[in-house]
């Protein structure tokens, strides 16, 4: 057989590709290997369901994971309302040149990018101060809906747009209103993306430390209501393995915890958006 | 609604050629630019009751968006100016409070690429016709009987209703838009070169359909097809670009259009000179 020139290139780049990938999967399951090794070897039911004992050296983390689902509960239920109403009306009712929406999604893209440290001090002026929320749970999932939002808000539209154009001329020239070309068509088309923006979302939400620290506190104890203040495990982390001596075994458990958790979220959302919109949709 | 006893006298009217036919749906001057691009400029054209008229012209000269400005389409689409007026039964429907969505109703749109909904072919019928109001299940389930053998589907779906409507060939998903279309009861249908993206059996199945359907509709038909406009239409609109938009050039009979064209450019395309 002759090898041409070309057919040399075209192997030598399928063994850079496949190297690569397996070089990026080498490297995640050392990464998930040290990080959950050390937790999982140790972790036992009763850490789940037991309060924090001795600044979090001992005992579980019931509170902690309390808190943490609270605070990401009231996140979502604030961000996804207004990230759906918002992409439906940049996609809908705004064209791609009007000013407004030029705007609005130019300062989403530069919001998405604002570091966490500032939204923090953002919330903790706002709600915790101004709005007199004080440190509590509530503020700390107001101030991550702020942070969620951008990343919500463009992958839902960018899930919109992804719709050809055929359908919604087809469903207008058959006299669909607005809403049912919405509610039939458009939101359950559109499921992929919102799936994407609340993955991402989510994974901010429940990776956030320093926003968290100006806006939820950080007492460990379980909180008695939203309005009370609540640790959440990424800031629970991290009080364990930068402040309390000899918490590191506690702190690796926590992060097998939030992977779990994680997990659990994403494959929660995949579910609930196939149930409730995809469902509508028959591609095949 | 046009009453019943003057759809007759239309329909007599048209029967016996000597009395001149009122339109049933006339534009007056409608112009339409997209930006500061003219897409068509002052065509004022009778649409025949119970006839096809076929409108023909090369591409880009504004057939389609002329079409698309017969049920007010055309707006979806952003930045486009729309002027002058169409009158359909001396109604103007051009006018700011008229509801798009009787108009659409009344007048179906087929387009060139077959776009049924991602639903079962069932819901694809069904679900337009829940839109506007129909709930009961045995009418529903009548109607879509009636309109899937209306083209011709029946027979080839009826044991796979609840199937995706994505899995039927493209000629079958033509006419099941057109089965679509139907089920509202319009009384006009626009189609949009129904057959360019089809093949060619499914292509002479849906002009065949055309051509049956235009006992019951008033049709206008824009096409590429010179002599598929030649063998289904009554009435012909020839479309050119002049001054850089689309303007009406000639319309008349299709007999009088292929045979005795009173505008040099008509005959120069319908013989293949130009175009």
């Amino acid at each position: 057989m002759i090898k041409s020139a070309q057919s040399k290139v075209e192997y030598l780049v399928t063994y850079i590709v496949w190297g690569l990938s397996i070089l990026l999967l080498l490297s995640m399951i050392f990464l998930i290997y040290k990080m959950v090794g050390p937790g999982f070897s140790t972790i036992r039911w009763d850490y789940f369901l037991s309060e924090p004992l001795n600044s979090g050296r001992s005992g579980g983390i019931s509170s902690i994971l309390i808190s943490t689902l609270l605070i990401v509960g009231v996140c979502l239920f604030v961000a996804i309302p207004i990230g759906l109403g918002t992409a439906i009306w940049l996609t809908e009712f705004t064209t791609s040149q009007s000013f407004l929406g030029q705007n609005i999604r130019r300062s989403l893209d530069i919001l998405a990018g604002v570091p966490s440290i500032v939204f923090g001090l953002f919330g903790n002026a706002l709600f915790c101060r101004y709005l007199g929320l004080g440190f509590s749970i509530i503020s700390g999932g107001l101030t991550l809906a702020c942070m969620v939002l951008p990343i919500l808000i463009r992958s839902i539209e960018v899930g919109i747009r992804s719709i050809p154009s055929e359908h919604r001329f087809s469903a207008s020239a058959l006299g669909l209103s607005t809403f049912s070309q919405l509610y039939h068509l458009i939101l359950p088309l559109a499921v992929p993306g919102i799936v994407v923006g609340l993955v991402l979302g989510i994974g901010r939400a429940v990776a956030e430390t320093a926003a968290l620290v100006f806006t939820s506190g950080y007492v460990d104890r379980m909180p008695s209501s939203i309005s009370d203040s609540g640790r959440s495990l990424s800031v629970h982390i991290y009080d364990l393995s930068m402040n309390v001596p000899g918490g590191e075994s506690n702190a690796y458990k926590s992060v097998f915890v939030i992977l779990i958790l994680l997990f659990f979220l994403n494959t929660l959302t995949m579910f609930l958006a196939d149930r409730l919109l995809a469902r509508k949709v028959m591609n095949e | 609604m046009i009453p019943e006893n003057e759809r007759q006298i239309f329909k007599e009217n048209f029967d016996n050629q000597n009395l001149a036919p009122k339109p049933f749906l006339q534009t007056h001057e409608l112009s339409m630019s997209y930006r500061a691009k003219k897409a068509f400029h002052n065509i004022s054209m009778p649409i025949h009751f119970g006839k096809i008229t076929a409108i023909v012209g090369p591409s880009g000269c504004g057939k389609s968006s002329f079409l698309m400005c017969l049920n007010r389409l055309a707006e979806m689409i952003p930045d486009t100016q729309i002027s002058g007026h169409i009158e359909l039964d001396q109604n103007n429907l051009m006018k700011n409070g008229a509801c798009t969505v009787a108009l659409r109703k009344k007048i179906g749109m087929i387009f060139q690429k077959p776009s049924p909904f991602p639903f079962s072919i069932r819901k694809n019928i069904i679900l337009p016709l829940m839109e506007h109001g129909q709930k009961n299940r045995r009418i529903l389930n009548e109607k879509l009987e009636f309109v899937l053998k209306k083209v011709g589907l029946w027979d080839e779906v009826k044991s796979r209703l609840e199937t995706s409507a994505l899995q039927l060939s493209g000629g079958q998903q033509q006419r099941l838009c057109i089965a679509r279309a139907l089920a509202l009861e319009p009384e006009i249908l626009l189609m949009d070169e129904p057959c360019s993206a089809l093949d060619p059996l499914s292509s002479a199945v849906v002009e065949d359909l055309m051509k049956d359907l235009s006992k019951d509709y008033t049709v206008v038909v824009v096409t590429h097809n010179l002599a598929q406009a030649k063998r289904i239409a009554d009435y012909v609109a020839f479309f050119w670009v002049q001054e850089g938009a689309g303007s009406l050039i000639e319309f008349g009979p299709t007999k009088e259009i292929f045979e005795n064209p009173k505008n040099p450019l008509t005959l120069s395309y319908i013989s293949g000179f130009r175009g």
